[in-house]
């Protein structure tokens, strides 16, 4: 118990910093707020009223503990561009970028995971061979390129669906779904394909364990072993990559949805860092990197919660 | 067996970086046309022996393109994953051979950064600095530093118990000599794998801030941006996009089977 509480304070203090780097950051770049509300053609007395108005004559930690506190209530500012609440605009799109990913995750377990038994059972028969070098290539095709493909091939020459014809969450469920299913799937095939490898290589070390060839002794076959057994053993360094893959999802599918025109998180994050939009960057940038840091920490408690040596061992550090 | 596919993998791994290497040379004192020539008549040309990848929306030669796009590629992940590199081995190298606060400090800091993947990392330093190419350098560098830290840290920390550091450290040796004449050349293979795979990464981030428009402007050739520009007509000519793709692909390829093999 004591463990947990010292974890979570940890986490913590890290979203603190991270928040804090973040808001630093920006905070040097962006200039005067106050110009760029009221164009450089205001008064120096005018400019000095909004300031103040504004708060922007605060110190710095001031300044910060006001955001942060406007970031965990909802109240994120305003866009320079569209004159909208920040808070507003996330969570219209932030459903569009996380059902993607879903999608993509139930995909990479849909594939990795009978795959790679497949691998294991057959290790080195045609099968595997085969499935090794599909395996490394797949590894190697960076997603946007992959969408792009995919667009060329089902969108255009198959003609199985419309190129760009984004249909929106609120108009109609099963569209929408249905137009994620090829941008999910350009996320997920390299991922599924590092799963494969990964649990092929966990369940041939599991099959080379002492407990195998007792179970086996006892009278238990080969496959009854391998999935009572081995499978249960064999999951769990890939669980833990599945976790860490998410923050690389993430990234991905910042990509895809320009691949694929869907307006989700990445795609106003990719519009607002060209035009300089510096609230809404500043507040996808904390979303994503709060994202990665509550992943990885769960993926830390999952582990402990999975591995029993891990557990009870007590060695946490290395 | 496995140890035979692995070194197949390495061979293969060298085969096709080689001939990646021998194409971005190629590209560096000759390409078939002017990467930016426009030659109206040519426009949307299908591969042929006159334009061996074809030809883009302005009749612009896409093997010569490619040639420089690859060279752009090339040329930053090599920059990116040298300064990374060199960086974070000295601060793995020094946090795990002294330890201490800093060491304590550095590798928390470390923890939270090695979460985040190089291209969110750079995305994160691009939106704060701009896009443009010397900021990709910048930010790529960065992002690079913790991933080289962590692995060369734990690598001096298994070494410097070792009875050979020891023995040098009896004869006087200063701490400096120990680190990188004793310690260094044993974290070679391993430095060696993650540069390999730092690479990797490098060209994926690179080819993807340039396809967003974010990365490589303009004058300079990219193959992510070649990408994203042929998007628009991918129907009527997806050579201009495919040649390109099939070629940051085969150098991801080329140096993840380097790295596969590198692997102890």
């Amino acid at each position: 118990m004591k463990f947990y509480i010292k974890k979570i304070i940890t986490l913590i203090i890290t979203l603190l910093i991270v928040s804090f780097l973040t808001f630093l950051a920006f905070d040097l770049i962006s200039g005067d707020p106050a110009i760029s509300k009221l164009g450089t053609q205001a008064t120096p007395e005018k400019v000095e009223a909004l300031r103040e108005e504004m708060g922007l004559n605060d110190p710095l930690p001031v300044r910060y503990a006001r955001w942060i506190s406007g970031f965990v209530t909802g109240d994120l500012g305003e866009s320079y561009s569209y004159h909208l609440p920040v808070g507003q605009m996330l969570l219209e799109k932030l459903p569009v970028t996380l059902t993607m990913m879903g999608m993509s995750f139930i995909m990479i377990l849909l594939l990795g995971i009978p795959l790679g038994i497949l691998c294991a059972r057959h290790e080195n028969g045609i099968v595997d061979h085969i499935l090794s070098v599909l395996n490394q290539i797949a590894m190697s095709i960076p997603p946007f390129f992959l969408g792009v493909l995919l667009t060329f091939l089902f969108g255009l020459v198959f003609k199985l669906f419309t190129p760009g014809g984004y249909v929106s969450y609120q108009d109609s469920a099963a569209g929408f779904l249905g137009y994620l299913i090829l941008p999910s799937f350009a996320i997920a095939l390299p991922k599924s394909a590092m799963t494969v490898k990964l649990l092929r290589s966990s369940v041939l070390g599991q099959l080379r364990l002492d407990y195998v060839k007792t179970a086996r002794s006892r009278g238990n076959t080969q496959n009854g072993v391998l999935y009572r057994h081995v499978l249960r053993n064999a999951c769990i360094p890939v669980l833990t990559f599945l976790g860490m893959a998410l923050a690389d999802m993430l990234a991905s599918s910042i990509i895809i949805e320009q691949v694929f025109g869907i307006p989700g998180l990445g795609r106003m994050l990719v519009g607002s860092i060209s035009g300089r939009d510096y609230p809404v960057v500043q507040a996808i940038i904390t979303f994503l990197a709060a994202f990665v840091v509550i992943v990885n920490f769960l993926v830390d408690m999952g582990y402990r919660w999975l591995d029993p040596r891990v557990r009870l061992g007590g060695s946490g550090n290395e | 067996m496995k140890k035979d596919r692995r070194n197949l993998n390495f061979i293969l791994g060298c085969v096709i970086c080689a001939v990646m290497l021998l194409l971005v040379i190629l590209g560096f004192f000759y390409t078939p046309y002017g990467p930016d020539a426009m030659n109206g008549p040519d426009k949307f040309a299908a591969p042929s022996l006159r334009h061996l990848m074809g030809a883009d929306q302005f009749g612009r030669d896409i093997f010569s393109r490619v040639l420089k796009g690859l060279g752009t590629t090339g040329w930053i992940s090599l920059v990116t994953v040298a300064i990374g590199g060199l960086t974070g081995t000295l601060v793995g190298a020094l946090t795990g051979y002294y330890g201490g606060i800093l060491d304590e400090i550095l590798m928390r800091i470390n923890d939270i950064l090695t979460a985040f993947p190089s291209f969110l990392l750079a995305l994160v330093f691009i939106s704060v600095l701009g896009p443009g190419k010397g900021n990709l350098i910048m930010a790529l560098s960065i992002a690079f530093i913790p991933s080289f830290a962590r692995v060369v840290r734990g690598e001096f920390l298994l070494y410097r118990e070792r009875d050979y550091v020891k023995s040098a450290k009896l004869w006087g040796a200063s701490g400096i000599r120990i680190m990188f004449i004793h310690i260094l050349p044993n974290a070679l293979p391993v430095i060696l794998s993650s540069a390999a795979i730092g690479f990797n990464n490098a060209v994926l981030a690179e080819a993807s801030l340039s396809y967003l428009g974010i990365g490589v402007q303009p004058p300079d050739a990219s193959l992510g941006r070649m990408i994203s520009e042929a998007s628009a007509y991918l129907f009527s000519a997806p050579w201009c996009a495919v040649f390109p793709g099939v070629m940051i692909i085969l150098l991801i390829l080329g140096f993840g089977m380097i790295s596969d093999g590198l692997k102890r």
